[in-house]
């Protein structure tokens, strides 16, 4: 039997970015709020401390900070023709566990969507005519714009400390930024990182060529920053441990670092570890949420009533908390019908390498999660796609993030893959290879959904999420055409070898790939085909806001942090500032 | 001479070998530059967004810009190109020079073991690069100290590249006991503030461990971060208090400058103690340092009842590894970076179609 406990104004479901955002601005307006996370409670001292957070055999291989797949993996098919099975090992992507989530283990890699990218679907119609797009495809528009966007892009930059060379100030063009990028209101808050070596050579190569190198947007601080809510970071030492791991020395844009602690001071916030959630708890007739149910780490039940609910875990596990409390209609495939699970989008990767003599040194390992250069002739609508006959498209650029000793191992084709000239070929290539991202975009097709698995349950007895994903054939196109475009950068960089291959379907999920896995719960201004109205309040229950990279409605080109935390601070805004002066109410009609 | 080195010390030194083998050849201007940017945070270099923005390329264009580098002559001294002549070195340290430079070997020891009761630092056995930067830092005004100013002024490239390399090949000399070693030895257990701050830092200060850097215990980080292990405890103080008021500007990225103020005097006090308790590490100049391509291996001895296979020598035999059958190998970088690339990449499982 659950133990009630006394109701509250708000209830977070997990505490990572956004729970942490949307705690700091509800608590701010006067709201008692109960944060509920299922891991453990984690901080820069002494949790994300050296020597033993560059333990990359347990950080990186067997992947600590990562959901307990354990207790709650999630299943995984190609097509409805399969049988899901489930995910005993996280490769492809890594679902975060704990306080601060996964911005606890992010890269910093932080850019705006475009604004093409936002009306995808009306933009791409326009220009390019009704036919473009692919049948299959269930690409729409987001309901916003980027101008829409931009303050609060702007606030979350500033609360990051975000190091970067804006491109687009006001309309104004600013020579070295990215010449693509719409209007932001003030440059970045911090310089930009410093250039590493293979940067500055994809630089000049991709500049000879005719393209607009820019350096990557980071969080890893360039210089020690405070932000608007007091609290400091420091500079990026360049260690080379981001990804998959916390940093030590203050330099990432963490919860941790940029927020948490101010909010755990807020008497009228209360943080509440090791509680899974199981449900949303619902009225009876459906219309309104009362509060959740969870069970805490000695396996007792609590019932926490709350008047306002923020759904705010992972991205994946949103989609999977509305399909086991009910909320809205689930969707069908066969028929098109239904919204809960519909446009489950990725990321469309792949990789360039070249090769160079040994009189070139990359120094791979003195790297940070984001200091590369790239370019954005590519991306989105950026260039014409009338020849091209797909949609969508890709950044590429030098923005390698580490040289670490177990897994950075780069060897040309043809290489054997174990034994002593394998050891031979990492020796020889490990300081003179210079690894090129194509980061390229996912778009939403009819056959790709999420909804929960028939056969296989968690270690509370609930159904695990299935996932149903193969890349569509706009996407294969689209990388194709754009890992021939970094192949021949790679070339002008002056590699002795360059190696790559655009991506290649079926899917799998032994391989990392990315962890931008979005959709599910789709925002836009259609309740016939997404899940909350924009500012992301549920279409069915009003008093149930749904936050995170589900609300796309299809994956844009650049990784999708920023445009979660702008997303963020534009719902709370309209919660403060309209839902809380008429609580229960749709601020949207449908 | 020990003819064992600690396993910890090799693992440390064997990412930096791998790079910095090549930095001894004599093709190295890109790779010395790129990696003394890196870790001297040189606040002049380049930015991306600023015109120009030719990065490392520009500053190797430029050719003989090694002082530009570093930002201070010393450091670029200390890789000035040729090898170093660790004879005139030791002549420098035990006679000085005609011009002005006093023999190091008055203050620092006649093994560079320092002088605890006078504050001056144990400097046998720190990194020549980091002693090159500095004697540099000296001569240039980045930090400010009456003594060290005049002299390092008075040194010329090849005389700092020469000293620095002259004690970072010392280091088998006691490390520093007298004076502050018997209050300092009661915190050498391990229980007490200035060990807590040195493994794991202060949330509430915001401050980091200062092993992040200096390694477990203060053992160092050659060449960038010096060891604190064995240190004086009246040099460490001294150090942090340049640091805190700003005579010490040798640290772009502010990190020490961020540290020693939020440090209150008794942590300060309690750091030293403990740094100063603990074994100084063995020389720099005799960490592993492994010319990338050779074959060439550490001698890695085990300990003589641990498990496991044996190679020639005594070594220990480390398989590579895959994980689940899985590879670890490829172009694994970052987002999806292992995805696209042919060679070595794990084979695409066939899909279960039922």
């Amino acid at each position: 039997m659950a133990t009630r406990l006394k109701e509250v104004d708000a209830v977070l479901i997990g505490v990572g970015l956004v729970g942490t955002m949307l705690g700091r601005e509800l608590t701010k307006a006067g709201l008692k709020v109960v944060g509920l996370e299922r891991g453990n409670a984690q901080f820069t001292v002494p949790d994300f401390q050296g020597p033993h957070m560059h333990d990359e055999l347990r950080y990186s291989v067997r992947k600590a900070f990562m959901q307990d797949n354990t207790k709650e993996a999630m299943t995984f098919r190609n097509n409805v023709n399969q049988v899901a099975l489930p995910i005993r090992r996280w490769e492809s992507f890594l679902p975060g566990t704990g306080l601060g989530g996964a911005a606890v283990h992010w890269n910093g890699q932080t850019y705006r969507f475009q604004d093409d990218e936002f009306k995808m679907r009306s933009h791409t119609e326009q220009r390019y005519g009704k036919g473009f797009i692919d049948a299959e495809l269930t690409v729409q528009d987001w309901g916003v714009t980027a101008a829409d966007m931009e303050p609060y892009y702007d606030r979350f930059e500033y609360l990051l400390g975000t190091s970067g060379q804006a491109g687009n100030v006001k309309g104004q063009k600013i020579a070295g930024g990215n010449p693509f990028e719409d209007p932001r209101s003030r440059p970045y808050p911090t310089p930009p990182m410093k250039e590493p070596y293979g940067s500055a050579i994809f630089r000049k190569a991709a500049a000879s060529l005719g393209y607009h190198p820019f350096p990557q947007p980071s969080s890893n601080l360039s210089q020690p920053y405070t932000n608007p809510e007091g609290m400091t970071l420091q500079a990026c030492m360049f260690c080379g441990y981001c990804e998959r791991f916390g940093c030590e020395h203050y330099a990432k844009s963490s919860p941790q670092t940029i927020l948490l602690p101010v909010l755990l001071k807020d008497k009228n916030f209360t943080l509440r570890t090791q509680s899974q959630v199981l449900r949303i708890n619902l009225a009876k007739d459906k219309k309104m949420a009362t509060g959740v149910t969870y069970v805490d780490a000695a396996g007792r039940e609590f019932e926490q009533p709350a008047k306002l609910v923020i759904l705010c875990s992972f991205a994946l596990n949103n989609v999977r908390m509305m399909l086991l409390s009910g909320i809205g209609q689930p969707y069908d495939p066969k028929t098109g019908q239904g919204v809960v699970g519909r446009n489950y989008a990725y990321q469309t990767m792949s990789a360039v390498q070249v090769f160079f003599d040994e009189s070139v040194n990359i120094n791979p390992f003195m790297r940070s999660g984001a200091n590369g250069t790239l370019i954005a002739d590519f991306v989105g609508d950026n260039f014409d796609h009338g020849p091209h006959k797909f949609i969508g498209g890709a950044y590429f650029g030098d923005v390698m993030t580490n040289g670490r000793p177990i897994e950075f191992h780069p060897t040309p084709p043809g290489t054997p893959a174990w034994g002593a000239k394998w050891k031979e070929a990492v020796v020889r290539h490990y300081n003179h290879t210079s690894v090129l991202n194509v980061h390229g975009s996912s778009m939403a097709s009819r056959n790709n959904y999420l909804d929960l698995d028939p056969t296989y349950k968690d270690a509370w007895g609930q159904p695990l999420l299935r996932i149903t994903f193969d890349f569509p054939a706009n996407d294969l196109r689209m990388s194709a055409f754009t890992t021939d475009k970094a192949l021949a950068v790679g070339k002008a960089m002056g590699g002795r070898q360059v190696a790559g291959s655009a991506r290649k379907g079926p899917y799998g999920v032994t391989q990392y790939q990315t962890t931008h896995n979005t959709g599910g719960t789709a925002m836009g201004l259609d309740p016939g085909t997404s899940v909350v109205n924009r500012y992301l309040q549920s279409w069915d229950v009003p008093n149930l806001f749904v936050i995170g990279a589900s609300n796309f409605p299809q994956n844009a080109t650049y990784n999708p942090t920023d445009t979660v935390g702008a997303l963020a601070y534009m719902s709370a805004e309209a919660i403060v500032n309209r839902y809380l002066k008429a609580p229960g109410q749709a601020m949207v009609h449908a | 001479m020990k003819t064992t080195i600690p396993f910890r010390y090799v693992s440390i030194a064997l990412a930096l070998a791998l790079a910095a083998g090549c930095q001894r050849g004599a093709n190295n201007a890109d790779a010395t530059q790129a990696r003394a940017n890196q870790t001297a945070g040189h606040p002049a270099q380049p930015q991306p967004g600023a015109q120009g923005g030719g990065g490392y390329l520009a500053q190797q264009n430029a050719g003989g810009g090694q002082a530009n580098a570093l930002g201070v002559p010393g450091a670029a001294a200390a890789q000035t190109q040729g090898q170093p002549d660790l004879q005139a070195g030791q002549q420098l340290a035990t006679s000085g020079t005609q011009n002005g430079v006093t023999a190091c070997v008055g203050c620092h020891g006649a093994q560079g073991e320092g002088n605890a009761a006078g504050g001056f630092p144990r400097i046998a056995g720190q990194s020549a690069i980091y002693l090159g930067k500095q004697l540099g830092a000296y001569a240039n005004g980045a930090r400010v100290n009456p003594i060290m100013q005049p002299i390092a002024k008075a040194m010329s490239a090849a005389q700092i590249r020469d000293v620095s390399a002259y004690y970072a090949s010392l280091g088998d000399t006691p490390a520093a006991t007298p004076a502050g070693a018997a209050p300092a030895k009661a915190s050498a257990g391990g229980n007490d503030r200035g060990s807590t701050l040195s493994a794991i830092g202060d949330n509430t200060k915001g401050v980091q461990a200062c092993a992040n850097c200096h390694g477990p215990g203060g053992v160092g980080n050659p060449p960038a971060y010096p060891y604190l292990a064995g240190q004086h405890a009246n040099y460490l103080t001294a150090a942090m208090a340049e640091w805190k008021n700003g005579a010490r500007k040798t640290d772009a990225s502010g990190q020490m400058t961020h540290i020693a103020q939020a440090l209150p005097d008794a942590d300060v006090a309690a750091l030293s103690a403990y740094f100063s308790a603990q074994p100084a590490p063995p020389a720099a100049a005799k960490w592993v340092n492994i010319p990338a391509g050779s074959s060439q291996r550490p001698a890695v001895a085990a300990a003589a009842d641990a498990p496991g296979p044996r190679g020639s020598g005594g070594s220990t035999v480390r398989t590579t590894g895959t994980e689940q059958g899985a590879a670890t190998t490829g172009g694994a970088q970052g987002p999806g970076g292992g995805g696209g690339t042919q060679g070595t990449q794990p084979q695409q499982e066939t899909p279960v179609r039922r």
